[in-house]
């Protein structure tokens, strides 16, 4: 439009402000559509797909991928030679095919000709049948009827043999052409099968980058800006994991996570090594994939990491630096800051275990293994009895955690209580009892009340402590009962106490080790050293300096008497031994060793303070009620402390880990943590700290600010300073803080965090987690077990082993190091390493190492071989699984020291024992080894055995204690052993298949694939290994394998009911009818052949042998405690079983024995002494 | 130096001081026009103004408060109102300077200056509908959208705000119940707007601008608008955090800041400060006090003002439409009135019987 020239603008620059107005919103457009083309995650994904078909490239180059190829090829050369030779034999085959249509012909003609036959047969059979009926048997035409008929029949008997003759003309025909295709077709499959993986990596090539133009184009155009809304390659990765939601107060809403969008890889394996976002889970064995117990289609990523599942952009998916140098990484490349507004930030990656807590609160013991930092929180949070202040709903005991002071009066003294509350760790640096008084909140600059109506003076927290430690003792001592003990009974004899002490099993869960780090590391005696089991109980030095003589011996003689929920169990122990312990805790200086500076006495307090305090607790009552009491019921201190200390008591909550008496139910005084993690981190009160800690460590204000934002920052600050939210606050007496310091490790810290940060509330969760009868059963046994410390005297797990042999194949077994320099004791299993050194500063070089082997392994040999690794320096050992005190036993046995050379034995002789004996020794006098426990024992036995212990092993001088059981508790470990052997049968049942084939997993595979069955070396590899997964998968084919060729093996555990055939009447009656004398027969093999009675027990009767060393259990137990499936493979071999022990092999398999006695091969024999053991009680015994 | 300015200006910020400063620099514009009408003084403002934002955005507080997504507009708004309050009060003091040179004003001016529909009109109204809709989508990519937490049913965010257009509105509820603050004034509010038509009377100031021909209407307008609307909305936005409690633009919004302040009833004033005796059982007679005082400020303040400083005005106006007139200006008058001793006697109700949700 051209101007006019009457008009306001001109119209040229209007038009030109139109064009570069067009051509900005163009250029925004473009702009528009090019900003969301270029979104972070877009890129992640097309930088994946270089990465990926990069890779898919290389491993087509790769060795492995070349010799597939190369196969590949040989066996396309085959397929073709066996069809050159196919189409040479073409004459035959074409004859073979013509004799076959020959064959069919014959065969129809004579099948048609039977049928004719019958048809006669039937009519002349009904014909005869009629006549018969008419004119009797005797009829003329009767009998010529019946003449013709069996005429018939000869005839219809000719022909059927023609019909199977022709039949089996037609099948062998069949087989001949089979055979002469078959090379064909083996081969055809062969070469299916081996292509088979190299097809997969070229068709994910090809998707990935295809070669061919068309594919090319359409791929770029399908990711164009602008045009990827159709039908884009690169797509928002979405899971809805189905019911997992998570909560926005009072509204479920369903969690969508993208993640994956950018982290591809995260459930394919292959990708540990690539940089993020392009990295695989480091644990897909449990997480993610398919087969894992946690697909990601079921379980998605944010309920155990947290943070925005549903962002794209890296901020906004509040990702969580690992430390302060990724933050400021991520800053500068990302922009990261903690996206405030979400209220579940992704967890640390230390504590990420914190996620297992909201489904697994029932199978806490069960993952405990692959949720190690999560577990020692949970059992911190257990063993320091923080569940007692702090309500926890699902919570597995109520037990309150410290001792009962219904009666510490007669106990101990006051001056010992008060120096002991003011701080325990001054007696006893190890104890578990927090200190309480003296706080910093309470510090001696602490200004904690300014008495304006009493004296007018300013209180500081130290004289405020004194006072209320003066009170609580006062009130604690009051409430006890104090009526004095009766007196020793018997005098004691320390030495004789000493070694009763020592042996009878005290050492199980109490050390006595020295209060200083220096004089730990020096010493030798096993007794002063710590482990974990033997800090089950309190260490006991200074004991003697705390407790009276006379109820040290009513306490050991049956703590349950004072302490009703106590875990320290009833070692039945006699009048004179217990008065034996009391005589050497008496008299042995080291139970009157106490830490430098510990002095008990009485505090001084002062009576202003406390009636100060008097009038901060009573504060409801009229001040002047108050002056009143001052001056008449409380005049005297006593009653002030005493008044006073039920208050102090009740803030403190003493009462919720101690028993007092009036106190019972008072309420806890923490905080309730169930649902602690779900809680927004606006409702903790950080009080000054985060500007305190940015002080004293040069944070910025902003860091500062960060430190509020995450929930984990208070909990640690919480439990490694307590009260230190208090500082810089102006408080008054009752506001504040009370939480107890723990003296918490660093370690021990972020593990209680990682336990509480996992407290979510979340229903649907705990809702997905419901584990099986036998899990729970197996998960709460694992839990008695661990309080009832049974590990301390009896190994569970073996040791295991890895090394690598000499071709280099990596391994991991059950198994033990033989000690082939006689002078190292013990066997080195703990801190393998260090044997190694200490033998190697004396010896020199150690060149190879011998590992016994205590399981099958296939390939490398039956329990009880050995094997020779070279490769010293690759071998890593973890110790077993328990029997900690086996080794301070079997020292004190071999080995003199200043109290004694030798050792008392049961029968009252005193004997003394050398190196040599050391594997007799540890079998006979340490307490028994439980590997595979539920496989021997008969788990109703077992049970009452837990309730009722009796010296099964005469010659023990360690005492199996009576234990107090909590309702289901003995049930509960006994099934646990039951479901243990259950669960580990079907590995143990493939090794032991494998190690008799002598078949690689390999081998194994392609037989059961010969039968039928599925099965890949991958598979057997994993059953042998014993993972659930592949059990679950594979277990069944296998057995089915084991039975096709021969393999016998005892069956699995059936926790339910366990029959006993050797009973069974259907077994019995038939023997006895046939061998009247069979017991007395048996009876006789068993004295006079393998003399059995020389070691054992027999109903009663001692064993020949008089030595305790070379004592045996009772034969008679056997039949209601033994399970006879392991007894035949006892008698067979014990050394499989158990390597080392002292049982012989009566029985060898290859030998024949005793055939004067019962002739019959061993592995009758066998069967007749268990037959015989079964029936002991009815067998008449014969002496 | 640089922690004494941000805490001189977070003083400064202050509700009193904000308020009232407010005030004082209206009147003070308004009375000293002819200077503040000069180029000089708008160009100083936008200067300084920059010159402020540049120092003061290192702030992290200041920074994070002025940059928030959906506060940057509220950045435009207060440019442009200054600016064109400015433009408005230059051309007002033009024409009453022409006046009163005799020139005649602008009056008429207007009427000269015809233009076409098109183009002058609507190809120019394309042209800015094609430049605003580039404008809104460079914005849209460069601006994040200010995500905040995810909504709950029983956890607002803190502070809550309203939208930004209704943060007048917020402000007044810290002084009033919601069924005055949200109801009767808003309503009050368009009633009055609605009014105006029929209750002003002055021909004057049509089509052009001028201070002196309308100074109540334009001192109406400044103090309504521009201080009680849109000083209020940035009072709203960048100095009302979590709480509702006040922040200077440097403050760091520390949820915890406690305002110790224990408002008091008018009646306990007058019965229990001033008598010094008990509240009385009846609301009625309890609450007497603020009664007769609202009765008077509503039923006696009319005929009083009709008598003495606004005879005039009932002359020119006529007695219905004055006592509209002074109704509507009463009801807004209630605003500053309690904020003022809000302020000053931390009074919290003037009549207030909870026991009837009524409230003022």
């Amino acid at each position: 439009m051209a101007d006019r020239g009457d008009t306001h603008y001109h119209v040229r620059s209007l038009n030109l402000w139109f064009a570069l107005s067009s051509l900005l919103l163009l250029v925004s457009a473009l702009w528009m559509v090019l900003d969301d083309w270029k979104r972070p995650w877009k890129d992640y994904q097309r930088r994946f797909r270089t990465i990926e078909a990069a890779r898919a490239e290389a491993q087509l180059e790769s060795p492995e991928a070349l010799a597939v190829v190369a196969e590949e090829t040989r066996l396309a050369g085959d397929l073709d030679k066996a069809r050159e030779m196919l189409a040479s034999r073409r004459g035959e085959l074409d004859e073979a095919n013509a004799e076959l249509r020959d064959a069919k012909g014959r065969l129809f003609v004579a099948t048609e000709a039977e049928k004719k036959a019958k048809q006669v047969n039937n009519w002349q059979r009904f014909l005869t049948e009629e006549h018969r009926l008419q004119h009797g048997a005797t009829d003329p035409g009767t009998v010529a009827l019946e003449t013709e008929l069996r005429q018939i029949e000869d005839d219809l008997a000719a022909r059927s043999g023609a019909k199977q003759d022709a039949e089996a003309a037609v099948r062998a025909q069949e087989k001949h052409i089979a055979e002469m295709e078959a090379d064909v077709t083996r081969v055809e499959t062969e070469h299916k099968n081996a292509a088979k993986s190299i097809e997969l990596v070229r068709t994910k090539l090809a998707a990935l980058a295809p070669s061919d133009l068309p594919t090319k184009v359409a791929n770029v155009i399908r990711d164009f800006p602008g045009m990827d809304f159709i039908g884009p390659n690169l797509k928002v990765a979405k899971v809805l994991p189905p019911d997992l939601t998570f909560e926005l107060n009072f509204t479920d809403k369903p969690r969508i996570d993208m993640c994956q969008t950018c982290h591809v890889p995260i459930d394919r394996e292959g990708f540990s090594n690539d940089p993020q976002p392009f990295r695989s889970h480091p644990r897909l064995d449990l997480f993610l994939t398919a087969k894992s117990p946690h697909p990601l289609s079921q379980f998605g990523c944010t309920i155990c990491h947290r943070g925005a599942g549903e962002a794209l952009e890296f901020q906004r998916v509040d990702h969580r630096p690992p430390d302060e140098e990724a933050a400021e990484r991520w800053h500068a490349e990302h922009g990261w800051h903690k996206q405030h507004y979400w209220d579940y930030p992704m967890l640390k990656a230390r504590y990420v275990e914190a996620s297992c807590v909201q489904c697994h609160k029932s199978s806490m013991e069960l993952i405990a293994n692959d949720a190690p930092k999560m577990a020692e929180g949970y059992r911190l949070f257990e063993r320091y009895g923080c569940y007692a202040c702090h309500k926890v709903e699902w919570f597995p005991t109520k037990r309150r955690p410290g001792p009962s002071l219904a009666a510490v009066a007669q106990k101990t003294n006051a001056e010992f209580v008060q120096t002991w509350v003011s701080n325990p760790r001054a007696f006893r640096p190890t104890t578990w009892m927090p200190k309480i008084f003296h706080l910093e909140n309470y510090g001696p600059d602490v200004t904690v009340a300014a008495s304006h109506y009493g004296t007018g003076r300013d209180m500081k927290g130290d004289e405020w402590s004194d006072a209320a430690v003066a009170a609580v003792s006062t009130f604690v001592l009051s409430r006890s009962a104090s009526e004095p003990l009766p007196p020793v009974p018997v005098d004691g004899d320390a030495t004789r106490g000493r070694e009763v002490f020592r042996l009878v099993g005290c050492l199980a869960c109490h050390n006595m080790a020295p209060f200083t780090d220096e004089a730990r590391d020096a010493e030798t005696d096993l007794a002063n050293q710590r482990r974990v089991t033997n800090e089950h109980g309190p260490n006991l030095r200074g004991v003697a300096t705390k407790v009276t003589p006379e109820w040290l011996f009513a306490w050991i003689k049956d703590p349950q008497a004072y302490w009703k929920e106590t875990r320290m169990p009833n070692l039945r122990l006699s009048d004179q031994d217990a008065a034996d312990i009391v005589a050497y805790v008496f008299e042995d200086p080291l139970f009157k060793d106490v830490p430098t500076g510990w002095s008990p006495g009485e505090v001084a307090y002062k009576r202003d303070v406390l009636e100060e305090q008097a009038r901060w607790f009573f504060n409801r009552e009229l001040r002047s009620e108050l002056d009143r009491r001052f001056q008449n019921e409380w005049k005297d201190d006593k009653a002030l402390l005493v008044a006073l200390g039920e208050k102090w008591v009740l803030a403190q909550g003493c009462h919720s880990c101690h028993e007092i008496p009036g106190l019972q139910d008072a309420q806890p005084i923490g905080t309730e943590l169930t649902n602690w993690a779900s809680k927004t981190v606006d409702k903790l009160d950080f009080g000054f700290m985060p500007e305190i800690l940015a002080e004293e460590h040069g944070w910025s204000h902003e860091q500062a600010l960060a430190f509020k934002e995450y929930r984990e920052n208070f909990l640690e600050q919480k439990l490694r300073e307590p009260r230190s939210f208090d500082r810089r606050k102006v408080k008054n007496p009752t506001e504040r803080l009370r939480m107890p310091w723990f003296n918490f490790t660093e370690a021990q810290i972020e593990a209680i965090s990682c336990f509480v940060a996992g407290m979510v509330d979340d229903e649907v969760q705990h809702a997905r987690m419901v584990p099986s009868p036998e899990q729970t059963a197996m998960d709460h046994g694992l839990r008695v077990i661990r309080q009832k410390n049974c590990v301390a005297c009896h190994v569970l797990e073996p040791g295991v082993i890895d090394f690598k042999d000499d071709e280099g194949a990596q391994h991991s077994v059950h198994g033990q190091f033989l000690v082939f320099d006689g002078d190292v004791l013990p066997p080195p299993m703990k801190g393998f390493q260090e044997y190694v050194a200490k033998y190697e500063e004396s010896e020199g070089d150690l060149e190879e190492v011998v590992v016994q082997l205590l399981e099958p392994e296939p390939g490398l040999g039956r329990t009880g071989d050995t094997v020779v690794v070279s490769d010293v320096d690759g071998i890593k050992a973890r110790p077993p699984w328990g029997g900690d005190l086996v080794e301070p036993i079997a020292e004190y046995y071999l080995y003199g020291d200043d109290h004694h050379e030798d050792v008392e034995d049961v029968d009252g002789q005193r004997r003394g024992y050398t190196e040599e004996q050391y594997d007799k020794v540890r079998w006979t006098f340490a307490p028994p080894v439980l590997v595979g426990e539920g496989d021997k024992i008969q788990r109703d036995w077992f049970y009452r055995f837990l309730l009722d212990p009796f010296p099964l092993r005469q010659q023990l001088r360690v005492r199996m204690p009576t234990f107090h059981w909590a309702e289901g508790e003995a049930a509960a470990v006994a099934d646990y052993f039951a479901g243990r052997a259950r669960l580990d049968w079907p590995a143990r049942y493939a090794r032991r298949l494998l190690v008799a084939k002598e078949q690689t997993p390999e081998q194994v595979a392609q037989e059961m694939v010969k039968l039928g069955v599925r099965a890949t070396p991958a598979l057997v590899r994993g059953i042998v290994a014993g993972r659930a997964l592949e059990i679950s998968t594979g277990s069944e084919g296998l057995q089915r394998y084991g039975r096709e060729v021969g393999f016998e093996s005892s069956p699995a555990v059936d926790p339910a009911y366990e029959a006993i055939p050797q009973r069974a009447p259907s077994t019995l009656d038939p023997l006895l009818a046939l061998h009247p004398e069979f017991f007395s027969t048996v009876h006789d093999l068993v004295v006079k052949g393998p003399n059995c009675v020389q070691c054992h027990f027999l109903q009663g009767a001692p064993p020949s042998q008089t030595t305790p060393i070379a004592w045996a259990p009772d034969l008679a137990h056997a039949r209601d405690r033994l399970r006879p499936d392991w007894v035949r493979e006892w008698l067979t071999d014990p050394a499989r079983i158990y390597p080392g022990t002292s049982m012989p092999a009566n029985f060898p398999l290859d030998q024949e024995q005793w055939q004067d006695l019962l002739p019959a091969p061993s592995a009758q024999q066998i069967e007749a002494v268990l037959t015989w053991l079964y029936n002991l009680d009815r067998a008449t015994v014969r002496n | 130096m640089n922690d004494f300015l941000k805490n001189a200006v977070d003083w400064m910020f202050a509700p009193t001081r904000y308020f009232l400063g407010s005030v004082i620099l209206l009147s003070a514009v308004l009375y000293f026009r002819k200077i503040f009408s000069r180029s000089v003084f708008i160009l100083a403002f936008f200067a300084l103004g920059a010159g402020f934002l540049a120092w003061a955005v290192r702030d992290p507080n200041f920074h994070k408060i002025i940059t928030k997504g959906d506060n940057i507009p509220i950045v435009i708004l207060l440019a442009s109102v200054v600016f064109f309050s400015w433009l408005g009060l230059r051309q007002a003091v033009a024409h009453d300077e022409a006046r009163k040179r005799g020139e005649g004003g602008l009056e008429g001016e207007a009427d000269k200056q015809k233009v076409f529909t098109w183009p002058d009109l609507v190809y120019t109204e394309f042209i800015c509908l094609i430049l605003f809709t580039a404008l809104l989508i460079i914005w849209s990519i460069v601006v994040e959208a200010p995500l905040e937490e995810p909504a709950a049913l029983a956890r607002t965010p803190n502070p809550s705000k309203a939208p930004w257009y209704f943060l007048g509105l917020q402000e007044m509820l810290v002084y009033f119940d919601p069924w005055i603050a949200g109801v009767v004034l808003p309503g009050f509010i368009i009633v009055g707007l609605c009014a105006i038509p029929y209750l002003d009377t002055n021909p004057k100031g049509n089509g052009y601008y001028t201070f002196d021909e309308r100074p109540f209407a334009w001192s109406f307008f400044w103090v309504g608008f521009v201080l009680f609307w849109v000083s209020f909305v940035i009072l709203g936005t960048f100095l009302r955090g979590p709480n509702w409690s006040f922040f200077g633009p440097f403050e760091f919004w520390d949820i915890h800041k406690l305002e110790p302040l224990v408002n008091v009833d008018l009646s306990t004033y007058v019965w229990v400060y001033g008598l010094g005796r008990n509240l009385p059982q009846n609301p009625l007679v309890r609450e007497s006090p603020g009664i007769i005082a609202l009765l008077g400020w509503f039923l006696l303040l009319p005929p009083i003002m009709g008598k003495t400083l606004m005879r005039g005005l009932v002359e020119r106006m006529g007695v219905v439409r004055f006592n509209i007139f002074m109704h509507l200006l009463l009801w807004f008058g209630l605003l500053p009135l309690k904020m003022v001793l809000r302020w000053t006697v931390n009074l919290k109700y003037i009549v207030g019987i909870p026991e009837w949700f009524f409230n003022v």
